[in-house]
Order: structure tokens, then sequence, then C-alpha cells
């Protein structure tokens, strides 16, 4: 394991590195702020994978350690965890929080994706972004980032969690309307932050619910609560009663605390993470440059949800409600993501659709109680979704910055490095693999997760059959819609060049044929193509396999009932070979539409159908919400505007304001100016005076 | 017939009222407006000097000295500003004196 020291290199260097870069780039000028912010986390990433490979070597003997405590009942009290003070933050009579480094499993696990994946694309925007005049705002944002997304991952109290949470959520502002001089990209950047600000208005209600039912905000104290069903005392006028049987008011309703907890946590978690309903935010982030698009909308930031609803397993294990929500919008998100990215002719929302689909199976995997096997596709899912996504950026960048997969075709002999690592990302996507055998990464975890839902149908988990059904049809479409990209891009005749005289892009450098991208940005893609066929393969048992006790090592937890993770290996056989079934299914259809018949997708989405224009339009949903939703809050926004423009101002400031003018103005008209009218005032006053002084005092 | 107290304050009752009735009928000129001013002194002082003589005490006779007094310097004063006014405004008809209109 590596020193404290180390570790605080890893979370805090970023944010040092995104000071500098931000702060003083006029000093240390482009260049400077690149190999500063990049050697940073670039050597943060090389630390944290040395720390998740020693964490994971050194499960040999502790797993039988494990066991024997476990036999005794005693595991669940057994945290494996190591938090690294830093710095007082708040402290207030209950209410302490700490800027702390919390070191278990899921933080190891969260922190190697997070600094690699940063790493690899700090490296490939060298390339990327070597046009962009403002290289070292980018370089400074890209370290920011990752500063936030480890302060949230490495939290040991939910107030720093909400600082992480909330600096990603700035950090992707950012970086998604970086190129701020165009309207696409500021209106994408202001619809992620508004979508997110849903979610992270149910994320603060949940933190203050746990305030309220645990009079603490610290991880641990509220967590082990949970596990004990300790006696709380909440600081409402609620009676004190067992965790697991409080009941408390929300709004109108009764409802029991975890599950109260559970759903607002979640709703959170569904706006970061791009859930059925707060999903459309992710497909218009891909306004941002492509880098960003891998780190922060793909590999990690949008996973912050999957993280934050494992964190919090105790929780779910004891709100079944909250955790058959999170089962139904994964699976629902999951298949509603594939139909849409068939659909799709941007090669970099096709990418986006696809990473929205993975992400409902990580929640439907934790949602049915599976969390290892969720966190699992996380971490393989970062490796060959980054890779997907620096790929397409590889293409676009050869393809003088050409998005729309119509006009491209036959890219594989001009772009063979890209091809190949393309391919791997597919096949590590679709999860091929012949089970029992050997598989690319997507294999290991996205069957991990389709044999556990199955076993949850089996053991009567609520949605578990949906989940397991869903999840397999999205695995067909996932497979169709990855061969269609492949084949759209890199095969077939290729797409003529008057294609590029469109006014839609200006173009800096001259037409002619794609070309290989420069070596800096093929570096990450080969290492990422080695993450996405070997990490599945290497960390299975480590994650969901046979030592997945020792190696959560309470990080997660599960109640004793909640067996689906061992029932995996009981499934009937034919749950094995089903996944592998659709894929190929999925190929064989892509394969023959775009690949035999070019032409024939193209044909099919031409004649339309209401099918394809549901797919092709993303179920309606930007046009729903925008007439119901913005439509809805513009006219609720005209109408206070005027209501507070004729009434609280009409009667308030301005009509006060208007009675005073109008009042005095008539008042200064008494003002002649002639000498003989005040004197006539004067002496009528003396004359009154006189007489009431007279009348007073009766003539004495 | 003797004089009584009465034809003294007849008579400068009728003074004030010329002393008063000047100052708000005249619209020309702002000496006729010092000049009433001291009418109206004028009657006070035959009030004073009256209710000294036939009540036998000399204060009244003593205060009238002193109104005497201030309505010269009062006069003086007045005239010095106007003399100042008109060669400001070349002009002081009471009609257009009216610096002081709101």
């Amino acid at each position: 394991m590596l020193s404290d020291l180390l570790i605080q290199f890893i979370v805090l260097g970023p944010g040092a590195a995104a000071l500098v870069a931000g702060l003083l780039h006029r000093f240390i000028g482009d260049r400077g702020a690149m190999v500063m912010t990049t050697s940073v986390v670039g050597m943060a990433g090389l630390l944290s994978l040395y720390q998740l490979f020693a964490y994971t070597a050194g499960l040999g003997g502790h797993a039988e350690h494990i066991a024997q405590t476990d036999a005794a009942g005693a595991a669940a009290a057994h945290v494996g965890q190591h938090i690294i003070y830093l710095l007082t933050w708040i402290d207030v009579g209950q209410f302490q929080a700490d800027w702390a480094i919390r070191v278990d499993a899921l933080s190891i696990t969260m922190m190697a994706v997070i600094t690699s994946v940063s790493g690899l694309v700090h490296l490939y925007s060298w390339g990327y972004m070597s046009e962009d005049p403002h290289r070292s705002r980018f370089f400074a944002y890209l370290s920011l980032f990752t500063f936030a997304m480890l302060m949230l991952v490495t939290a040991d109290n939910f107030i720093q969690l909400f600082f992480g949470w909330e600096g990603v959520g700035l950090a992707s502002y950012l970086l998604i309307g970086f190129w701020y001089t165009k309207d696409a990209p500021n209106d994408a950047a202001i619809k992620a932050f508004v979508t997110n600000r849903v979610g992270d208005f149910g994320l603060a209600l949940g933190i203050m619910a746990i305030f309220m039912v645990f009079g603490s905000v610290e991880l641990k104290p509220v967590l082990a609560a949970i596990k004990e069903n300790a006696l709380v005392v909440p600081l409402a006028y609620v009676d004190p009663a067992p965790v697991r049987e409080l009941v408390v008011p929300f709004l109108n309703w009764d409802i029991p605390a975890l599950e109260l907890i559970g759903v607002l946590m979640f709703i959170g978690a569904m706006g970061k993470s791009a859930q059925f309903f707060l999903h459309v935010w992710l497909p218009d982030a891909m306004e941002g440059p492509t880098p960003v698009s891998a780190l922060i909308h793909a590999a990690t930031m949008v996973t912050a949800g999957v993280y934050l609803v494992c964190l919090i397993s105790p929780v779910y294990e004891y709100a079944p409600f909250a955790a058959s929500m999170i089962a139904l919008i994964g699976a629902v998100t999951a298949l509603y993501a594939a139909t849409v990215g068939m659909a799709q002719n941007d090669i970099k929302r096709v990418i986006a659709y696809s990473t929205c689909s993975q992400l409902g199976y990580m929640f439907f995997a934790a949602g049915i109680g599976a969390y290892e096997a969720a966190m699992f596709h996380l971490f393989t899912h970062a490796f060959f979704k980054a890779l997907l996504f620096l790929g397409a950026g590889s293409v676009i960048h050869g393809a003088h910055h050409e998005q729309d997969m119509r006009r491209m075709g036959g890219f594989a002999k001009y772009m063979p490095v890209t091809y190949g690592a393309m391919l791997i990302g597919t096949v590590a996507i679709i999860g091929l693999g012949i089970p029992h055998v050997w598989g690319f990464a997507g294999f290991f975890s996205k069957d991990a997760i389709i044999e556990t839902t199955y076993a949850a149908g089996m053991n009567g988990v609520a949605f578990g059959q949906l989940a397991f059904w869903f999840g397999l049809v999205a695995a067909l479409l996932t497979s169709f819609y990855s061969w269609r990209l492949i084949y759209m891009t890199f095969h077939g005749p290729r797409a003529e060049a008057e294609a590029h005289h469109d006014a839609d892009h200006d173009h800096h450098h001259g037409h002619g044929d794609p070309h290989e991208s420069p070596i800096v940005m093929l570096i990450p893609l080969a290492v990422l193509s080695l993450g996405a066929v070997l990490a599945g393969w290497y960390f299975y048992d480590a994650f969901v396999g046979h030592d997945y006790k020792a190696f959560w090592d309470g990080a997660i937890y599960t109640a004793k009932e909640n067996t689906v993770l061992k029932d995996k290996y009981n499934v009937p056989e034919w749950v094995f070979w089903a996944p592998l079934i659709v894929t190929i299914t999925g190929f064989i259809i892509a394969t023959f539409t775009y690949l035999f018949n070019r032409g024939l997708g193209a044909r099919m989405a031409a004649t339309g159908g209401p099918l394809h224009g549901l797919f092709f339009n993303k179920w309606y949903f930007d046009e729903i919400y925008q007439a119901t939703l913005v439509r809805g809050s513009a006219w609720l926004g005209d109408t206070f505007w005027k209501g507070d423009k004729k009434i609280i101002d009409g009667f308030g400031p301005d009509g006060v304001a208007s009675l005073v003018n109008w009042g005095s103005k008539r008042l200064s008209r008494l003002h002649t100016g002639y000498l003989y009218h005040y004197a006539f005032v004067i002496i009528g006053a003396v004359l009154i005076f006189g007489m009431v002084l007279f009348w007073r005092t009766g003539g004495a | 017939m003797d004089l009584t107290i009465n034809h003294f304050l007849t008579v400068s009752a009728i003074l004030f009222t010329i002393g008063v009735v000047g100052i708000f009928v005249n619209r020309k000129n702002i000496i006729v407006i010092l000049m009433a001013i001291e009418l109206i002194l004028l009657s006070v002082n035959i009030n004073l000097v009256a209710f000294s003589v036939f009540s036998g005490t000399i204060a009244g006779q003593i205060f009238a000295m002193l109104v005497l007094t201030v309505a010269a310097a009062e006069a003086a004063v007045g005239l010095a500003i106007l003399v100042v006014y008109f060669r400001n405004r070349g002009d002081i008809a009471v009609e257009r004196v009216d610096l002081m209109k709101g």
C-alpha cells in the first residue's frame, strides 16, 4: 500500500496543478501548463494503479481471515478502511465535516479509474487540442475536474462528497462550454447544469434527511448505525426508533426513513448519471471537446451516481422500494438509450447513448443488490468507453472535424491504428467472450450483471426478471449499434470529399484524405486497449468472483439475505450463453444491414416509419420537455414577473413614489413666490392663533 | 367732547387696517409694502403710548421708543435690500418678484 503522503499527492496534486495552470499560465505558458498538469495527473495515475494492483495482490491470506470472521457473524462490523485526516472544515455541534481522504476498496477502485483515464486524456489532448488557442485553460479545467472527482470519491462525510459532486458539475459545465464563442456548446452547458440542478436538489435533500435522522453527516457512524439497526434519536419531533423501522414525516406523508434517504440520494444519482427522465443533458454534452467526453461523460463523472449508490449500499439493503426504483429506472434507461443509439448519425452521440445505456446496466445491477457487479462494470466500462470516445476523437481529428457518420466510410485504410483500437473497444463493449473460458472486459462485467439479475429474478427480487430481459435486449441492441458505427465509419466506399464543403463547419486545415492521428493520441488508445482487453479477466475474481468479500472488505455492505452474487453461479446454463447469442445476433444483423447491403440502413431510415422516428428523435424527450417544462416555467416566470410588476410594484414602491410625486406637485403650487401671499399666511396664522389663545384663556 | 382711550384705539385700528390692506392690495411696488409695514408699526406705537398715558405708567412710552428704533433699522435694511435687488433685476414690481415660486 502507498504511504499517506503519496495518497495525498494523488488527491491534492491535480488540484494544485489546476490552480497553477489556471492562474499562472502567463508565467509558465501553454506548454508549461500542459507539461505540469499532464505529469502530475499521469504520476497520480501510475501511483493509484499501483495501489489498486498492490491491494488486489495482497488479498490472499486476508480472504481466509474474512471467511472466519464471517462465520462468526462479525464481518458486518468490520470495515477495512483507512482515513487520512487533512483539515477540520465544519465543526458545529453534531454537524461535523472534515477534509479527509478515505481509502477503502471503493475509493481505491475509483481513484485508479479516474487518475489513469484522466492522465491518458491529458496526454491525448496534446494532440487533439494542438490548434486551440486556450490550451492552458483547457488543461486547468481537466485537472480541476480530476481533483473534484477525487475529492468526491475519497470523502468520508457527505459534505465533502457534495463538494466534489458540485465541483465535477462545475468542471463539466466549463468543459462542455469550452468553445464558448459558439451557441451550441453554451446551450448544452446550460442544459447540463440545469438538469443536474434537479438531481443535486434531491441529493442535498437526501443529505439533510441523513443529518435529521442520524444527527451526523459522517459516513462511518451513519452506515454503522444502519448495519447494526441502532436506535436513533432524530432531530425532529419523531419518536426514537431502530433506524430500519423509523418512520419520518416528509411533506405530508409518513415514509420509512431509509426509503426517503434512498430515493432522494438516487434522484441525485439520476441527475449525475443521466438516467431516464434526467438523461437529456448527456447527448448534448457531446458539444464539448472529445477528450472531455471521454473523461467526464463516459469514464468518470457520469459514474458518480453508481458510486454513490454503492457507497450507501446499507441504505438500499433496507430500503426495498428505493432499490426496486433503481432497478426499474436502470433497466428502462439501458433499453431506452440503446434504442436511441441505433438511429443516431453523429458518431459521438451514438457513443453517448451507449454510455447512457451502460450506466443503466450498472444501476439495475445495484438496484437488485449486486453492487459489486455494478462497480465492476463501472471499472471495465471506464476503459473501453474512454477507448471508444478517444477513438472517435481520433476519427474526428483525422476527418477534419467531421462528426456525421453518413459522410464517413472506408476510413480503415487511412487510420489503421485507430481502426484497431475501435475494434477492440467494440468487442469489449458488446462483451464478446466464451462463457467459462475467456472474453474481453465487457464480457466479464456485463455477463456478471446479466447472470446476477437472472439469479435475483429467481430469488424474487423486485424487477429482477424485468431487468434481466431488458438487459438481454439492450445487449442485442448494443451489439447492433456498435457494429453499425464501425461499418459506417471504417468500411464501405469512402464518402465523397464534397461533403466537406458543408457550411456547418469551417475548416482550418485543408481538405483531402483523412489521416492517422499523431503518436500522442495513439499512445492513450494503445494503453486503453490493453485495459479493454485485460481488465475484466484480471479483476473478475477480486470484484465479483471468489475473492469479492476480501476485496470489498466491508466497503460494500450486503444483507445476509442478499445472496445474488453467489447465486449467479447457480443459474441455468442457457443464461450463461444467452448474452453471447444475442450479441452475435446483433452483429449479424448489423453486418447484413451495413456491410453486405450497404445503403439498406440509409434506405430504412429514409422510409422512416414511426419506430425510426421515435428512435431518431430520442423518443421526443426534448420536444416533450420543451413543451411542458421549458414553456411551462417560462409561462410561470412570465406570469409572476407581470404580477410583480403590476401588483407588488404597482401598490408598493412605484405606487408610493407616484403618490408622493403627485402630492408634492400640488403642494408646490402654494409657493406662488408673491410676497403678499406669504404675508397673508403669516397674518392669517397670527390671527387664528391669537383667536384660539383668546378663546382658550377665556379673554383673561 | 373729552378724548377717551377709545378714540386713540379707533385711530390706531384704522391705521393698522390701512397698513394690512396696503400690503395685500398693492401689486405695484415693494416700497409701498415697506411703507405699509411702517403704518402698522405706527399704529402699534399709538396703542402703546395711549395705554401708557391712560394707565399712568411710563413703560409703554419706552416701548414705543424701542419700536421706533426697530422700525428705523428695518427701513434701512429693507431699503438697502431693495436697492441691491433693483441693481440685480432692474425691476421691483411686486408682480414680478416671484423667484421663490415652487
